[in-house]
């Protein structure tokens, strides 16, 4: 439980605070923006959270990032760039219970980003 | 085949903390791009073998700007795959080398607006309004940038290194024994690379480089087997024993030369699971420093991968001209101054991660 602290965004919104843990797989060539991922408007640690594998991002053994999730649903952002036939996926835990969303998958566009901004359950 | 062990025990060691990217290189397994090399790989028709060892993990977070460096080993045979079954020496030829660079990100504008709303929310704990309105209209600024703005990057590098011939030269004159008229010859050289990639998703990324060599005209010589035979009278026999010698012959020089090389690779999306870098045109440019006894030599082709979408395995196709405009005066027909292979790749960095799932 290192980590909380809800961004300036979750100001006004309203549901309760979840433990949330995450795996992220990326293909070769996507790089992640610094900064650029938050789950439910926490902030995520992707420097502390890079696998031996340099692919793959995870909460390890019993971290959990503390995340507001609203009525609506989770609030996920993350913002990355890559080549042609590029992608990443990421499966999320609420309460240790996996979202419906899962597997979330998102292909590079033709800007060369693979962006996600979305309310999800 | 010593060096080939080596190599091939060193890339082992070096690539566990590696990461695993795909590339399309020339026939000698070379690239002015640096930030896309795959870990280990093996090319068939000239049974090439290299290695790298970098920090390009930390690129998996872009940063406004980011060092990389790198060391690199490669080895191969001069005679290329044939001479590993008929017998033969080879001839070992190793490079090792090591580079550093920039990488600059040109997604700078929303790399900054995403650090200047953590400075203000680290500075603002209590979540007063006007700092809520400032990252709402920075968050706005940030969606605009992304629909509008392509990911690119530039990196410049110095790469620098020694590479190494062992080899056996033949000498018609002056050969008093066996050892003089087979001398050994052992080469090194060295040499230097100053490069830019450009790099502008989703497609394309173009680099180039120049170089400063130490080289030699091995590749001009002509490389013979010689049947070496022993007769030794036993009582009232004859115990006649072979062995088998190969050397180069030729005027044999070493010399200094400039290199440009250029690459433009294309990424696309063949399928769900497979995905294809084509190097589309490459070229390399020698100019050597003692024109009268080295011919410049400017060389071009065309390379072609197709990897799984995970980057597992990269297999693919090289066609290439070793002398685009007859400079060697070797013949006068192009296509017979043409060369193709295979390559493969095998990315341990990708081995190792085989719990990768769609």
């Amino acid at each position: 439980m290192r980590f909380f602290k809800l961004s300036h965004t979750a100001k006004g919104k309203t549901g309760k605070i979840v433990a949330v843990t995450y795996s992220l797989k990326k293909s070769a060539n996507v790089t992640f923006l610094e900064n650029g991922f938050s789950i439910g408007y926490t902030n995520i640690d992707l420097t502390h959270d890079q696998d031996i594998n340099s692919d793959n991002f995870s909460t390890k053994g019993t971290q959990k990032y503390l995340c507001l999730q609203e009525d609506e649903g989770l609030q996920v952002t993350l913002y990355a760039g890559g080549m042609s036939g590029d992608f990443w996926t990421l499966d999320i835990l609420v309460d240790g219970v996996p979202l419906i969303a899962n597997t979330i998958k998102v292909f590079t566009d033709n800007k060369g980003n693979l962006d996600y901004n979305k309310l999800i359950k | 085949m010593k060096t080939a062990c080596l190599i091939l025990l060193l890339s082992a060691i070096l690539s566990l903390g590696a990461k695993a990217q795909i590339l399309a290189e020339d026939s000698r397994g070379e690239s002015s791009i640096i930030t896309k090399n795959s870990n280990v790989s093996f090319n068939l028709s000239e049974a090439a073998l290299s290695a790298s060892w970098n920090n390009f993990r930390k690129l998996a977070i872009e940063k406004p700007l980011q060092i990389v460096w790198g060391l690199s080993a490669s080895g191969n045979n001069r005679g290329g795959l044939s001479d590993l079954f008929n017998g033969s020496k080879l001839t070992p030829q190793s490079k090792v080398g090591a580079f550093i660079g920039f990488r600059k990100s040109y997604q700078t504008t929303t790399l900054g607006l995403l650090k200047r709303i953590k400075e203000i929310e680290n500075a603002n704990p209590d979540k007063n309004e006007a700092s809520i309105n400032t990252i709402r209209e920075l968050n706005r600024q940030i969606q605009e940038n992304r629909n509008t703005r392509h990911t690119q990057s530039l990196t410049t590098y110095i790469n620098a290194g020694m590479n190494a011939d062992n080899f056996r030269l033949y000498n018609a004159d002056n050969a008093t024994s066996l050892s003089k008229r087979f001398e050994k010859v052992s080469f090194r050289g060295g040499f230097i690379d100053l490069g830019l990639n450009y790099e502008y998703a989703p497609r394309w990324i173009f680099g180039v480089s120049l170089g400063y060599e130490r080289y030699n005209n091995l590749d001009s010589l002509s490389n013979t087997n010689y049947t070496l035979t022993n007769t030794t009278a036993l009582n009232n026999s004859q115990l006649v024993t072979e062995s088998k010698i190969n050397a180069y012959q030729g005027a044999y020089i070493a010399y200094n030369r400039t290199n440009i090389k250029t690459d433009a690779l294309y990424f696309g999306r063949v399928s769900e699971d497979y995905r294809l870098v084509w190097n589309t045109l490459y070229t390399r440019i020698i100019l050597p420093l003692q024109e009268q006894q080295i011919n410049k030599v400017f060389q071009a082709g065309t390379a072609i991968n197709f990897y799984k979408s995970e980057g597992k395995f990269a297999g693919g196709l090289y066609l290439q001209s070793n002398d685009v405009f007859n400079s060697l005066h070797s013949t006068d027909k192009f296509h017979e101054r043409l060369s193709f292979g295979i390559a493969a790749k095998y990315t341990f960095g990708s081995i190792m991660s085989r719990d990768f799932t769609n």
